[in-house]
């Protein structure tokens, strides 16, 4: 039955965007509970509130927070590709896609990972 | 009086499609099908359209009437309020009036090859199922190859090549048959950028079909048989 199958398949882009999918809704809840939620969460939620309970997780929270960062790139990256592929059949057309996509998704990991790390070192 | 509003195209003389209204005498328990009838015999004998069996087994009179794709022999124009508007199936060419272009839809359905393949000599019996694995087969049978969830997928107009949720189901219908063999190829067939990935789950074949089939549930089926097949390397 090659006749049908001849190109690659989409399994693997179908089950990350699944599997991130699931994960975010696991690292939102969390993040929303370290952040604002959790400990010293008493009296009303502003800045100076979450921002000392950011920092109250050290480097495991900034690897936490890093990890959503990543997961969300990924699922939303990929929602675009899914869009877009919807459209455009030919891929050879847009071949460029996903590089670019991969560029963006690594320079904004890196620009948040940099400014989470600057709102680290300022207190 | 019904009124019916019927789409017209033909591509030798028109640039662009239009609609004609008629008014048909209406009688209980009129289809529309019947309507067309009607107006073929008595008002307009230029109009075209499908229609074979009647009893909505054949799939042939598929139409998208008043905003949903139906069976025009078994809706009723009682049902239908007080203006019954007739188009052909979306995603499929026009050739003139109601009547759809469907040879690439069963171009793609004859390349899932849909009859059992098993190689194994046949005796003097036919082959036998228990009655729990011909249960699996209930619904899956049941598809009459209309076409209305074909022209209700959003992605079969943007992707020519995609099997659609009829042709999936077909596989599905070949993959759950214990009589079926190749149940790796049928895998193949569906594990395809062109195959079950394509999918977006809109559930729109589901909403539409004049059988009640859940072509969703078969894709999701062959999706789960997919991915077992990629990472443990069993088709089962």
């Amino acid at each position: 039955m090659t006749s049908v199958a001849t190109t690659s398949t989409g399994l693997i882009p179908w089950l990350l965007q699944r599997v991130t999918g699931l994960l975010l809704v696991l690292w939102v809840a969390t993040h929303f509970i370290f952040w604002h939620f959790g400990k010293g969460g008493e009296g009303p939620l502003n800045y100076a509130v979450v921002s000392a309970q950011a920092l109250s997780r050290g480097l495991p929270g900034y690897l936490w927070e890093m990890a959503l960062a990543g997961l969300c790139l990924f699922h939303g990256l990929s929602g675009v590709r899914n869009i877009v592929y919807d459209y455009v059949v030919d891929k050879p057309k847009v071949a460029w896609l996903t590089p670019l996509l991969w560029a963006v998704g690594v320079c904004a990991f890196l620009l948040i990972g940099y400014h989470l790390h600057l709102f680290r070192a300022g207190h | 009086m019904a009124k019916i509003s019927v789409f017209r195209y033909d591509p030798e003389l028109d640039s662009a499609g239009y609609f004609d209204e008629f008014d048909v005498p209406y009688r209980s328990g009129m289809t529309v099908l019947e309507a067309l009838l009607h107006i073929l015999e008595h008002e307009d004998g230029s109009l075209g359209f499908r229609y074979a069996c009647r009893s909505a087994v054949c799939g042939s009179c598929a139409m998208h009437i008043n905003g949903r794709y139906r069976l025009a022999c078994a809706t009723q124009v009682s049902d239908l309020g007080d203006r019954v508007v007739v188009r052909p199936l979306y995603h499929l060419p026009v050739i003139r009036d109601l009547v759809v272009d469907m040879t690439g839809f069963f171009q793609k359905y004859e390349r899932i090859r849909p009859w059992l393949l098993n190689e194994t000599p046949l005796g003097d019996e036919e082959r036998r199922q228990s009655p729990e694995e011909r249960a699996r087969l209930d619904n899956l049978v049941e598809c009459i190859l209309c076409a209305c969830c074909h022209a209700s997928c959003p992605f079969t107009h943007t992707d020519p090549e995609y099997l659609g949720p009829a042709l999936l189901l077909k596989l599905d219908r070949f993959y759950a048959d214990s009589r079926d063999l190749a149940t790796a190829d049928r895998i193949a067939a569906a594990d395809d950028e062109h195959g079950v990935w394509r999918c977006h789950t809109a559930y729109n074949c589901v909403e539409v079909c004049p059988k009640d089939l859940n072509p969703t549930a078969s894709i999701a089926r062959l999706k789960g048989a997919a991915i077992k097949r990629r990472f443990t390397g069993r088709a089962e």
